[in-house]
């Protein structure tokens, strides 16, 4: 076999480059600490590391979104302490009141006290976190949840119907706190000054005993309220809605919304009553706003009075969340001692809903405690794994380019020597 | 006595001329495709004389270049081979590359995307949260862009490369024409006995430089000159004419160039008759590694911005009103549809992609392919038929007049389909064909649609004020059961006003990155991403092996043509020794002579 001297050349300087190729490579690979470089150096891996990067960012977020739902309820947690210890204090009040030897100055020494601790629950129900959110208003958690109603003088719940969840895991969601609405409002009572669903708001509750002290011993008033969420109003612009309200068992009261449009709830109930005066029923009836809510109550109060609901024509029933022929009663005055034992019952049943919203929270931050470990493993795993993939390894890598070093110089050693080599030295 | 110092002034010329032939391979030791040459020597005539016969010295019958044409032959289907291989390797790792490159990448603009939209879901009053979305929302879109115009970029530079190359082959092909009109009259000077060498040299440099670009046949013709055909025997060159080939616009796609034979009758398509050679890689690049990447990545695009904005939708903002499209990239944008320039009909088509909420798997549905469309009317509700590009597979169409306006045709899929197809609706658009006010088709009008090819380019973010993101479902909950509340006909009441506090839509936003959305409900966004990059991977890998492995056998062939016809500097040295002693043999003997003549004149004296 002959060889050409073009052809060799071209062989040791191959020879050479393919070489300085590998150890560009290894080069490359040294600096970056990557074991790839482009996807083409192993298909599969390349996908697998996207995989795997997703992984782990998506589950970082799931930490930071557990992070921030550890801290609203930690918040909620404290509040709900603090209602705690007012609904303490409240009891102890109470007990201290229902004692017959103090006299009418001394109660009312107790009322104002009862007074400040009303103010000072309303203030923890309208805890605000550090993004300036009521924590208790849910979804609406840029309005308080409790506002004075000025009706009557106590407080309701204006706050959103739907409590916030965060994503903490791919398949599990923790609500980040409770709407006030639950905590504070929807409480059971046995008190025949309780709603027509035998529930009793905490500051009902407390008002009521302010009320004891101060000597009025209010019957109630039939009234009705509806379920559904009027914050925006309804409208009838182009449709006919009409009803009737009958107070006392008589006096029926025909309320015409056709053709008209509310953007809130506090509109509506100035135009029921104005019709009601219009009518001349404003003495028998009245219409006012519980927070998002309707409420349609007679003015006559004790066991005589009443307030039912009748559907003519329309969807307002449906819309405002009326049965047709919704009725309630009122009820007659209590002595002082049974009022205050309502009231003290009704208390107990408060720190009832407040311990059971704490277990909630405690439950919620225990699972979070959970969910953050198991994910804490899974991104531990998740970086290993992809580590495994595309990390280089050093000690191997460095080894290589030791034997490329040494490869590349012997190329080139043994290039110089071949060239070396010419018979037109030696003519 | 005459004869001895005429046998030795033959001798002297032959070792001369052999001599010449040695130096004449020693300077060309470094040009490419020289073979080196031998001086064919033989006896003179012998004198008879009544001795017997007397030698009469040596005569140069030829000067020979040592040449095999198979091995030629083998040189240049390396080449070509190599080539394309090479070409496409070259290629598809600046894909391969990009793709690889984090800024650019699309898988962590993915991610961030949909953590901001988490990140939403966590804080929906907070301004400065939206804010993070709407620029993670631009950086991806960007990205998307930016992806796809480097794509388009890397097509560009394709193309004016096939352009060259095609300019290449051109001249090339003039070149080699000259070269056989100089052939035929060089081999026709002596009959066809004695070759040019050296012309026969260049000429076989432009074969390979001309199978580096494109596969040839080399066909040897009597005259001496070399016919060359490309394809299945479009003739380049022929004698001393050749053809002239040219790089023209598809019909369908400015962007794309096809290769054409200029004839008299017009240009000839010959694109898919291309095969070797780097034209070849640079064509089956564009085929196989950078449309199906940008359509995939369209896909890609085309689905996250559907899957999104059907649900932002669906969703209402912080001022209580309905969300809008959050990326610009609605369902109603048209879809570029070109018409086949044969159609007789005048009718015209419009494409657009699916409503998720209408169709809910309308992204899993889009496919990375242009479709043509095509009016068959066959009766049976088939109509029309939907041809997918990529593999022709062909689905039928039932066309139904939308009775708004009349003529309005809606086309969907077929109740009778062929045999063996991998879909059971349309990929992810709807298509209407408009035949009101007194428009036309004819059966065999065709017209071609192209989905996902520029979704990637077009896609960009709707929403400039962040109180506009619908992070909120404003469905109405009962708060002690915790379930919607229900209208007259069992669907959620929604609440006609801002929800700040509510979550839920984001909430579903960002679980969209889990979702099993793409390829027929098979994979998430990432995933289908992530299949690009791979599909994108193992191509360039598959190429790179091909690519070296073809390197080595065009090395074999190089070597055995250099075995045979190249230069050895030693060899040479050891003939230039070999003639030198000859000639000075040869000088000796005529001194000889001369001493000869000498003595028999001093003998005479």
């Amino acid at each position: 076999m002959r060889i050409s001297t073009a052809w060799s050349q071209q062989l040791s300087f191959n020879a050479m480059s393919s070489q300085q190729v590998k150890l560009a490579k290894l080069q490359q690979q040294l600096s970056s600490g990557l074991k790839i470089s482009a996807p083409a150096e192993d298909p599969a891996a390349a996908a697998r590391i996207l995989d795997l990067d997703k992984s782990i960012t998506k589950t970082e977020q799931y930490q930071s979104n557990i992070a921030a739902t550890r801290g609203r309820l930690n918040l909620e947690e404290s509040a709900l302490e603090a209602a705690n210890n007012i609904m303490y204090k409240a009891k102890d009040l109470t007990i201290q009141a229902k004692n017959d030897t103090l006299n009418s100055s001394d109660r009312l020494a107790i009322k104002y006290e009862v007074d400040q601790l009303l103010e000072e629950l309303a203030g923890v129900a309208n805890t605000r976190n550090a993004n300036g959110e009521y924590i208790f208003s849910g979804d609406l958690a840029t309005v308080p949840a409790f506002a004075k109603n000025a009706a009557t003088g106590t407080y309701a719940y204006q706050g959103g119907l739907q409590q916030r969840a965060l994503q903490i895991s791919p398949t599990r969601q923790v609500a980040d706190g409770d709407l006030g609405f639950n905590v504070f409002e929807n409480i059971n009572s046995s008190s025949p000054a309780a709603d027509e669903n035998g529930k009793r708001s905490v500051f009902n509750t407390l008002k009521a005993l302010s009320d004891g002290l101060g000597a009025s011993l209010n019957a109630s008033s039939g009234a009705i309220t509806g379920d559904r969420f009027l914050r925006y109003g309804l409208d009838y612009t182009s449709s006919t809605t009409t009803f009737d309200l009958v107070a006392n068992g008589g006096i029926t009261a025909p309320i015409d919304l056709s053709g008209q449009k509310f953007t809130d709830v506090n509109s509506m109930v100035t135009e029921i009553n104005a019709q009601l005066t219009a009518g001349g029923f404003s003495g028998a009836i009245q219409a006012r706003s519980n927070g998002n809510r309707i409420e349609f109550a007679s003015v006559a109060t004790g066991a005589t009075s009443s307030i039912q609901i009748n559907n003519t024509s329309g969807t307002f029933l449906t819309d405002a969340g009326f049965a047709d022929g919704q009725v309630n009663a009122g009820a007659g005055a209590q002595t002082f001692q049974a009022q205050l034992s309502d009231v003290l019952t009704d208390l107990d049943a408060a720190l009832g809903s407040f311990l059971d919203a704490r277990s909630s929270v405690g439950a919620r931050l225990n699972a979070l405690d959970n969910q953050e470990s198991q994910n804490e493993k899974y991104v531990i795993d998740t970086k290993s794994t992809l580590s495994e993939t595309q990390d280089l390894d050093y000690a191997d890598a460095i080894s290589q380019y030791q034997l490329q070093t040494t490869a590349l110089q012997a190329a080139q050693q043994t290039f110089t020597k071949i060239k070396e080599l010419s018979l037109f030295k030696y003519l | 006595m005459s004869g001895l110092l005429a046998t030795s002034l033959s001798g002297l010329m032959a070792a001369q001329r052999s001599l010449e032939t040695v130096q004449h391979n020693i300077s060309n030791v470094n040009t490419e495709a020289y073979s080196r040459q031998r001086v064919q020597q033989s006896t003179m005539t012998p004198r008879y004389t009544g001795d017997g016969y007397i030698g009469q010295g040596v005569q140069v019958t030829n000067i020979t270049r040592s040449y095999d044409q198979f091995i030629n032959k083998q040189l240049n289907s390396s080449l070509s081979a190599f080539g394309d291989a090479d070409r496409y390797h070259q290629l598809s790792t600046r894909v391969d590359n990009i793709m690889a490159d984090p800024s650019t990448g699309m898988a962590p603009a993915m991610n961030r995307f949909f953590n901001a939209l988490s990140g939403v879901a966590n804080d929906p009053t907070s301004i400065p949260s939206r804010q993070v979305l709407l620029s993670e929302a631009e950086t991806l879109a960007q990205n998307f862009n930016a992806l796809s115009s480097q794509f388009e970029e890397i097509r560009t530079q394709n193309n004016s490369d096939i352009g060259t190359r095609v300019n290449d082959i051109n001249s090339l092909a003039k070149s080699i024409a000259n070269i056989n009109v100089q052939l035929t009259s060089a081999i026709g000077r002596s009959g066809g006995a004695i070759l040019p060498n050296d012309l026969l040299d260049q000429q076989d440099a432009l074969f390979s430089k001309l199978a580096e670009i494109v596969n040839v046949s080399v066909v040897p013709q009597q005259d001496g000159s070399s016919s060359v055909f490309i394809g299945n025997g479009q003739t380049l060159v022929l004698g001393g004419s050749s053809a002239e080939f040219t790089a023209f616009q598809s019909e369908y796609d400015p962007n794309r160039l096809e290769i054409g034979l200029k004839t008299t009758n017009g240009v000839i398509n010959v694109t898919s008759q291309i095969s070797g050679g780097s034209l070849a890689g640079s064509l089956s690049f564009r085929d196989e590694v950078l449309d199906p990447a940008q359509q995939q990545l369209g896909m890609v695009a085309a689905g996250l911005a559907m899957e999104v904005n059907a649900l932002h939708e669906q969703g209402f903002d912080l001022s209580g009103t309905a969300g809008l499209a959050l990326f610009n990239f609605s369902g109603d944008e048209e879809i570029p549809v070109i018409k086949n320039p044969l159609n007789t009909g005048n009718a015209a088509v419009t494409v657009n992609f699916q409503d998720v909420n209408v169709n809910p798997s309308a992204a899993g549905n889009l496919d990375f392919s242009d479709f043509k469309l095509k009016y068959v009317n066959a009766g049976g509700g088939v109509d029309y038929t939907l041809t997918r590009v990529r593999d022709n597979q062909v689905i039928n169409l039932t066309a139904t007049d939308t009775m708004s306006p009349m003529g309005k045709f809606a086309l969907s899929f077929a109740s009778t389909q062929p045999a063996n197809i991998d879909v059971s609706a349309l990929p992810g658009i709807d298509i209407t064909v408009d035949l009101s006010g007194g428009q036309t088709i004819s059966v065999g009008d065709e017209f071609l649609t192209r989905p996902t090819f520029n979704a990637a380019q077009k896609i960009g973010v709707n929403i400039t004020d962040p109180k506009k993101i619908a992070a909120a479902t404003n469905i109405e909950i009962d708060p002690a059961t915790k379930q919607p509340v229900l209208d007259g006909l069992n669907n959620p009441v929604i609440i006609k006003g801002p929800m700040p506090g509510d979550n839920s839509n984001a909430l579903k936003l960002a679980a969209l990155g889990n979702k099993l959305g793409m390829l027929g409900g098979s994979t998430s966004f990432n995933g289908a991403y992530g299949q690009i990059v791979s599909g994108v991977g193992g191509l360039t890998r598959a190429s790179e092996l091909s690519s070296s492995a073809q390197q080595t056998l065009l090395n074999q062939a190089k070597e055995s043509r250099e075995g045979l016809a190249g230069v050895n500097l030693d060899e040479e040295a050891a003939n230039l020794l070999k003639f030198q002693q000859a000639y000075q043999a040869s000088a000796q003997s005529i001194s000889i002579a001369r001493s000869l003549f000498d003595t028999l004149i001093g003998a005479v004296r």
